[in-house]
């Protein structure tokens, strides 16, 4: 249970409960062609992140008008240092046009305080600053059947941990089948939560919405995030999955952690990850 | 001013004193209910006056012989000669003219009343009239026939309440036998939760509005419930697609006491069990309510009334989720007469609304609660000095107990869920005074003028309270201090006065120009972001940094009627600005939040538009047509970029045509259409690609709007013959809601292809894509 699970069940209830109180499906959902005038200004995108004890890496691209066609335009060729106070590490970009860029020597740690600088080729100038949180430890993983009889010999994988005393941790777990991250926006329901309501709990029966079969590789990683991408993360939903509700507010802006304007965020993360066979 | 004021009170007072007074209960002969808003006229027409809500009237006249005639629409008017050399009590009870009431007819005292009151911005409709209106699924519904009136509208099918002159639906006072009702909605909208059957008449007003009335922004919907036969045991009901319903009226004592209970539910969730699936045999999913009313005549000077309501939304899939939300208010009134010439009504309110959501699941069990709580003492005196004012003053005081939400422990079950997360309960309490006076100032002119005082404390009880450095731009790092208040500690005090005045120009018989200014307070917050009200949203109190939300109304109109009252027309134009509105910043995150001060933010709005109103009351085909077009609109620090924005209510065009056709005793027809212009939403202006997730980057507030809506209704209804022994008289009812199936908007979201993730789309979200048949059988003995 947590805040966006409570908002997914505040802001989703409407439909199960109209569908079932109309007692047939009478409402629909159709694609429409639409033109929409107000296409705002092209920004910088930033996807990026930085685990405790792991390097960095920062994909960069620029926004297209929401309806054209295409891949977002990479922004190659921009200048991206990480400082820690005392140190300054350049990713460089991995191949000729990609914006894909890393560092393979640079190792975050605990309680560090790290600068992102983006020097773009147009001479904009865009920073972060982000520190990595506290982890957590997964204790144990396992594998129940689907409920109610669903779908014979497939399974949820579910795991438990122990929370951290202390009000202000965020987690977000992510999960991989066959080294596949399983990963979509609704998935940001069940998978982020602060420790608003399970503070110094020891959870267990955290399920992964997933259906897996014998035979399967499973992973799950235990991300411990910032309170800002916990926040980002909330708008990321609101944005994409939670919009496809009946009364839904408007999508609002996906504000980062990145300066001057740009979109996305610069992640910075402990993790802990466990991998099991189904068996 | 002050003095001025008192002098236009009291004048009237002076010089007076050699008048008798005929006074009186005016009440319908067949079921002994009194009616609301009968006229009593003079037959020289040179005085008048009007029922009020208790059906009581007085008028002071000097000595003479007169022949006085008693009327109202769809009853025979009857006319008495009156001697009158002493204070006289005529009570009357009018017979109904049954044919009159077949086919629409808007409830009047007179035909032309739209002309001669002076009340602006007002619509009665009883519930004869709502009961010929095709409605979804074929249940008759008191809101979805409010939403054909002129000035009001809807964001969407299935969404709750409705929208006045722009307004926000927690700009509504809804008020049911004088309770306030704050979530007017069974099943998120579709239904509302006014028992047709139960219904005796139903007021709008929507500008003008009397100093009586406070507490909302927009507009007041009062809506009384009836007393219950003196006459003769009687009942009706209806066995309907969704709900089934019965209501029981009948004397205690013959016209002396009588009672009426109402109830209805619906059955979706019967027929669970049936099902070989364990998991839906523990599944609910159902609504319901139930009204029930006493009223005693003590004697000639006292009666009081005892009405109260519970309703019941449930919705719960086995033990893994669960949520019911619901109305429930007492009214306890006393009417008593202290003399021929004063009125008063004493009133004890409780209003509760609630709901609770959670889980039974093991390990994660938890319960979500939230409530708002409305206790309410009231007087309200009126004083019929002569024939040519009406004085009305009282006061009342209200305390209310806000519980925005917090979890409770789950008996019995161990959770892993902290059951101590709360968002801080407020406390607050309201005195209101007003005083207003109906004058006739001479055969053209009448007007109404009040004052209304409004005061608002929010006080402590165990509460803290932010302090922000910049009070305008609150935020979680701008906290410079916390107050403590214990239990009754005043934390914020807020007051004002409430001018409010209408006034009638006689044209001729058949025309009137009025006019009419009111300034409203409000003082309860809804705090959402979406434009559809959820039964889970919260209500907050003005305190110290939620500021009173304020309107401003003028409206000026021309009525004219023609054909002897036949057709009757109406042209309103009115114009509103609003202080201290309240919108959501972008992204707002409102659960759990116990710093909604910094996510809610306040600024100005401002309303204008025109309304066109053309009826026909009599004959065959009776309906009405209205038009409505209007712009409102929002200037927010922090939304928008500061820059003015659409109310997302903003509807420009709203065109709404319902007509019935009576064709003999035993067959009728009515039809509806409605067509506005799409509300205005948000949309995606860029798109970018964050982790594999394509996301937005949005234009600004309310920039797009979605397509138009339009719709068509139809039912048709066939009376049976009364045979000689049978006990109750039925009729069928075959409607047919959006007859030709267009798929209206309700409102669009945004995704990736699913076929082509490279391209983005828009996708429109319609509650209704077909036509939606529905058959009821109605009854009534």
């Amino acid at each position: 249970m947590n805040k966006m699970k409570f908002s997914k069940i505040v802001l989703r209830t409407s439909i199960p409960i109209a569908i079932g109180i109309l007692g047939f499906t009478a409402s629909c959902m159709d694609p429409i062609e639409i033109e929409l005038k107000d296409q705002g200004d092209t920004k910088l995108v930033v996807d990026g992140w930085m685990n405790k004890d792991e390097t960095a890496f920062i994909h960069l691209n620029y926004t297209l008008p929401y309806l054209q066609a295409g891949n977002l335009p990479p922004a190659s060729g921009a200048l991206i240092t990480i400082t820690n106070g005392t140190a300054t590490d350049t990713l460089i970009e991995q191949g000729s046009g990609t914006g894909f860029y890393a560092n393979k020597t640079l190792k975050a740690e605990l309680n560090k305080t790290y600068t992102l600088k983006i020097k773009t080729t147009d001479g904009k100038e865009y920073y972060s600053v982000n520190q990595i949180p506290r982890g957590i430890t997964i204790d144990s993983i396992y594998f129940l059947p689907l409920p109610f009889g669903l779908q014979r010999d497939r399974y949820f994988t579910n795991f438990s941990y122990q929370e951290n005393l202390g009000k202000g941790d965020c987690y977000w777990g992510r999960f991989y089948r066959n080294d596949s991250l399983m990963f979509e926006a609704t998935d940001l329901y069940r998978s982020v939560t602060d420790d608003l309501f399970i503070d110094g709990q020891h959870l267990s029966n955290i399920g992964i919405g997933r259906p897996v079969s014998k035979g399967d590789k499973v992973r799950v990683e235990a991300l411990s995030i910032t309170n800002e991408c916990y926040q980002f993360l909330y708008r990321l939903l609101a944005n994409t999955a939670q919009q496809q509700n009946f009364s839904a507010p408007p999508p609002p802006s996906v504000v980062g952690n990145i300066s001057n304007g740009a979109l996305g965020f610069f992640r910075t993360s402990s993790k802990h990850e466990v991998e099991r066979m189904v068996q | 001013m002050k003095n001025l004021f008192l002098l236009l009170l009291l004048s009237p007072l002076v010089g007076n004193s050699q008048n008798f007074t005929l006074s009186g209960t005016i009440k319908d002969a067949k079921n002994g209910e009194t009616i609301t808003g009968a006229s009593i006229t003079l037959k020289d027409k040179t005085q008048a006056a009007i029922t009020n809500n208790y059906g009581y009237y007085s008028l002071s006249l000097p000595k003479g012989t007169y022949e006085v005639s008693y009327s109202n629409l769809g009853f025979t008017t009857e006319t008495k000669t009156v001697v009158l050399d002493k204070n006289t009590v005529l009570n009357m009870e009018l017979a109904s003219v049954e044919k009159e009431l077949d086919g629409v007819t808007i409830k009047d005292n007179r035909k032309n009343r739209n002309v001669e009151k002076v009340e602006i911005g007002t619509v009665q409709i009883d519930a004869a009239t709502i009961k010929k209106i095709p409605a979804v699924l074929g249940e008759v519904d008191v809101i979805k026939s409010i939403q054909m009136l002129p000035g009001v509208s809807t964001i969407g099918e299935g969404a709750a309440g409705f929208n006045v002159r722009g307004g926000s639906v927690d700009q509504n006072l809804i008020l049911q036998d004088e309770a306030p009702v704050y979530n007017s909605s069974h099943a998120l909208g579709f239904f509302s939760v006014f028992n047709p059957d139960a219904v005796k008449d139903v007021k709008l007003i929507k500008g003008g509005i009397p100093a009586i009335y406070g507490g909302r922004l927009s507009s007041v919907l009062d809506i009384r419930m009836k007393d219950g036969n003196m006459k003769k045991f009687a009942g009706s009901g209806g066995i309907g697609s969704i709900f089934s319903r019965l209501m029981l009226e009948g004397p205690i004592k013959k016209d002396k006491a009588s009672f009426m209970i109402a109830y209805r539910r619906s059955y979706a969730d019967v027929f669970f069990p049936l099902f070989n699936n364990e998991a839906l045999k523990k599944s609910i999913l159902n609504f319901s309510d139930f009204n029930a009313k006493l009223n005693w005549t003590i004697d000639k000077k006292n009666r009081v009334f005892l009405s109260s309501y519970i309703g019941r939304d449930n919705f719960g899939l086995s033990d893994f989720f669960g949520i019911n939300w619901g109305n429930q208010n007492v009214t306890l009134r006393w009417n008593h007469i202290y003399s021929s010439k004063t009125f008063a009504n004493y009133s004890a309110i409780f209003s509760n609304y609630d709901y609770s959501l959670g889980s039974e699941q093991a390990t994660s069990a938890f319960k979500w609660v939230s409530h708002i709580r409305f206790y309410n003492l009231r007087a309200d005196h009126t004083y019929y000095p002569n024939s040519k004012n009406t004085i009305q003053y009282g006061g009342q005081l209200v305390y209310y107990d806000y519980r925005p939400g917090e979890t409770e422990p789950v008996p019995g079950k161990q959770s892993f869920i902290n059951a101590d997360i709360a968002m801080q309960r407020k406390f607050a309490i309201e005195p209101n005074l007003y005083i207003s006076n109906e004058q006739t100032v001479n055969k053209r002119l009448s007007m109404t003028y009040g004052i209304r005082y409004n005061g608002f404390a929010n006080i402590g009880k165990d509460t803290s309270v932010y302090v922000y450095k910049d009070a305008e731009k609150r935020s979680g790092d701008n906290i410079i201090d916390t107050l403590e208040f214990g239990a009754g500690e005043m934390i914020k005090y807020w007051q004002g006065v409430e001018p409010r005045f209408a006034m009638k120009y006689t044209m001729d018989k058949e025309s009137s120009i009025k006019a009419g200014y009111n300034r409203m307070r409000q003082n309860i917050h809804l705090v959402t972001n979406t434009s559809s009200a959820s039964p889970l949203d919260v209500y907050l109190p003005s305190d110290r940094n939620f500021k009173p939300q304020i309107a401003d109304q003028v409206s000026v109109g021309y009525f004219r009627n023609f054909k002897k009252n036949m057709y009757e027309t109406s042209v309103e134009t009115f114009y509103k600005t609003y202080q201290n509105i309240i919108d959501f910043k972008d992204g707002a995150n409102l659960v759990a939040n116990n710093m909604l001060d910094t996510v809610m933010l306040r600024g100005k709005g401002e309303s204008y538009g025109l309304e066109l109103f053309i009826r026909k009351q009599n004959g065959k085909l009776t309906g009405w047509i209205s038009y409505t077009i209007s712009q409102t609109t929002r200037t927010i620090d922090g939304i928008n970029g500061g820059k003015k924005y659409f109310s997302p209510y903003d509807k420009t065009h709203v065109l709404n045509i319902t007509a019935s056709y009576e064709l003999n005793k035993h067959w009728s027809f009515s039809a509806n259409f409605a067509y506005s212009t799409g509300i205005p939403i948000t949309v995606p202006a860029q798109k970018f690609v964050w982790q594999g997730i394509t996301a937005s980057d949005p234009s600004g507030r309310n920039t797009f709007r979605i397509q138009t809506y339009h719709r068509a209704d139809a039912s048709i209804t066939y009376k049976g013959k009364k045979k000689k022994k049978q006990l109750w008289q039925g009729e069928w009812v075959l409607s047919a809601y959006n007859v030709y199936a267009r798929r209206n908007a309700f409102s669009m979201y945004f995704r990736q292809d699913p076929n082509d993730p490279t391209r983005t789309q828009a996708v429109r979200i319609s509650v209704f894509g077909t036509v939606i048949p529905a058959i009821t059988y109605n009854f009534n003995f």
